[in-house]
């Protein structure tokens, strides 16, 4: 490997094949433009590197449309991560420097034998590195909480074959450890410690532990807190710390702590009586955010009837968390489904929506719009957001 | 319109227990011994039979079975409009609009035996039927007539109405071509 600079000042790593590959394409160039231009340097291509990951660092991905990093400080696209069809998440690791990606593939693209692995992307080059297979059944959902880490060693990926289930990959090994059934409730939604936590269809969550090998040690289940059947929590919920915050859709809002129990807040409202008769509902794919640090809590709403709880938002309602107050609204150009916000202290919030997409980012504090990034994908299913927390 | 369900929550619950608990095994003992039956039989298969014992049992609205396209209910709309009375819960590309109809899939596709269910009311009779949102699987995505609706929609966690999900489970492929809409009864009216 070499390293040359370029003569804008970057940093570019040569291959002994690129190299190869350079030297010929300059010896045919020279061949052909010899006597027109005799002191011409021709420019060697290259391929170019990230840099470490910012705090403003996010990943949108959408169904059947890859997987974009974007650096929202500066609005470029530092580059696409390679998915499967049916990856629904990604796994974002930057103490090892790698970027996990669930996907299942068949041998002939659409039909053929199947197999799913875990594909370990480097995070500098954005190539895959290495895999590790797991069961042929990774749940193809398009949701955030596919795969979380559960620990510091371990990822859970979450399995619907409809049968539910857990898969349990050791990164640190690269070895896939044991499958966890989860009869009735779905994802991995991490918590402190080798535990994680899932939503279940009685109206309760569960909570499973694993052990220093990664298998199964405990679980428990919390009483039941909401109905299903009248009025179930969104199945995106945002984190508070180690707390997972979680939203009905009559705009109730619950937060789930766990310790030897599971503990459940007494429900508010996001929405006041006023907002209720004025008909204002919330909804969207991933209509929540919240950035801890500054304790602001986002959410897309919209006018609508019952059953109107996946419509995209017409606003965006910031409100402080503590005092469940809503600080300021923004009126939005086009009803999206999607947001993000970043997790720093000085966040910066992520407004994703439109066909082709576009990221609208603001300053999470004030709402006021920083910058618009165009053709950002074709459609965004999620946000992910980096901590920058550097490897 | 709420989709209703003839059973109560710890009902539901028992039942996705029950379908977990079988279908674990059936993959366990796949896994662990009967490689040269798994290659015979695919997951349709065992899904297939699985769905047989569960709705012999009237326990689940998990109803597998695809049959005759023949309407035997009034019916006035457009089966290519995400308008019509059928896919008041529908999530996907409309098969009507993809070589096939609300009742049959395309050409070359997979009919998923596994599916979610809305209960959607016929404006011609008045009547509620309970409506089964079978995928076809096996090719890419169609990518016409989408076409997605929430009358009774619920999150993933509550898979039997998640129409989030891709429902391609027990055929050959898993890739999404297109969704038909199969009555299979009347129902007891909204819930």
């Amino acid at each position: 490997m070499i390293s040359v600079f370029s003569r804008s000042g970057s940093t570019r790593r040569l291959t002994v094949g690129t190299l190869y590959r350079a030297c010929s394409v300059s010896f045919l160039l020279l061949t052909a433009t010899a006597g027109y231009a005799a002191d011409f340097e021709p420019e060697l291509g290259g391929v170019e590197t990230l840099s470490e990951p910012g705090p403003h660092w996010l990943i949108t991905m959408g169904f059947l449309a890859g997987a974009y990093v974007w650096d929202a400080d500066s609005g470029e696209m530092k580059g696409k991560i390679n998915i499967s069809d049916y990856t629904s998440a990604v796994g974002i690791d930057e103490a090892r420097g790698m970027i996990y990606v669930p996907g299942s593939y068949y041998s002939r693209g659409t039909y053929g034998e199947r197999s799913d692995v875990l594909v370990f992307n480097d995070l500098k080059t954005l190539s895959a590195v290495a895999e590790v297979e797991v069961p042929k059944k990774l749940a193809a959902v398009f949701h955030r909480a596919v795969i979380n880490p559960v620990g510091d060693r371990f990822y859970g990926l979450y399995n619907m074959t409809p049968a539910m289930s857990v898969s349990i990959v050791d990164v640190e090994k690269r070895r896939f450890v044991e499958e966890i059934s989860t009869a009735g409730c779905a994802f991995v939604y991490p918590l402190s410690g080798r535990r994680f936590m899932q939503l279940c269809g009685d109206g309760t969550v569960q909570v499973i532990s694993l052990g220093a090998d990664g298998k199964e040690s405990a679980r428990m289940r919390s009483k039941q807190f909401f109905d299903p059947d009248t009025d179930p929590v969104f199945d995106f919920a945002v984190a508070n710390g180690d707390n997972w915050i979680l939203v009905s859709y009559q705009g109730l809002v619950y937060e789930v702590s766990v310790g030897d129990q599971i503990s459940v807040t007494k429900p508010w409202s996001i929405l006041t009586d006023e907002d209720i008769e004025e008909g204002w509902r919330v909804g969207g794919s991933e209509p929540f955010a919240f950035n801890a640090a500054t304790g602001i809590f986002f959410a897309l709403t919209h006018q609508g009837e019952d059953d109107t709880h996946e419509d995209e938002g017409t606003h965006l309602w910031a409100l402080d968390f503590a005092t469940q107050r809503r600080g300021y609204t923004i009126e939005l150009e086009e009803p999206v489904g999607v947001i993000g916000v970043s997790q720093d202290a000085q966040p910066l919030l992520y407004i994703v929506g439109g066909y082709p997409n576009t990221i609208e980012v603001h300053d999470a504090s004030t709402g006021r719009h920083i910058r618009t990034i165009d053709e950002a994908g074709s459609y965004a299913g999620h946000v992910q957001t980096f901590s920058g927390g550097g490897r | 319109m709420r989709v209703t369900c003839r059973h109560s929550v710890a009902e539901v619950v028992e039942m996705n227990r029950f379908l977990d608990n079988v279908v674990s095994r059936l993959d366990t003992s796949v896994a662990t011994g009967t490689r040269t039956l798994a290659k015979q039989l695919s997951r349709r298969g065992f899904l297939g039979r699985l769905g047989a014992l569960l709705v012999g049992m009237g326990t689940l609205p998990l109803l597998p079975v695809a049959r005759a396209a023949e309407s035997q209910i009034p019916e006035l709309g457009d089966p290519q409009s995400c308008d019509y009375w059928r896919y008041c819960a529908f999530g996907g590309n409309l098969c009507s609009c993809c070589g096939g109809s609300m009742t049959s899939c395309p050409p070359g596709t997979e009919l998923s035996p596994v599916t979610w269910v809305g209960t959607c009311q016929n404006p011609v009779d008045g009547k509620h039927y309970l409506i089964s949102y079978n995928d076809c699987c096996g090719k890419t995505m169609c990518g016409r007539c989408g076409c997605h609706r929430t009358e009774g929609d619920k999150p993933i966690y509550y898979p039997s109405k998640s129409n989030n999900i891709l429902w391609c489970f027990g055929t050959q492929s898993h890739a999404y071509h297109c969704t038909v809409a199969l009555v299979l009864s009347e129902a007891n009216g909204p819930g």
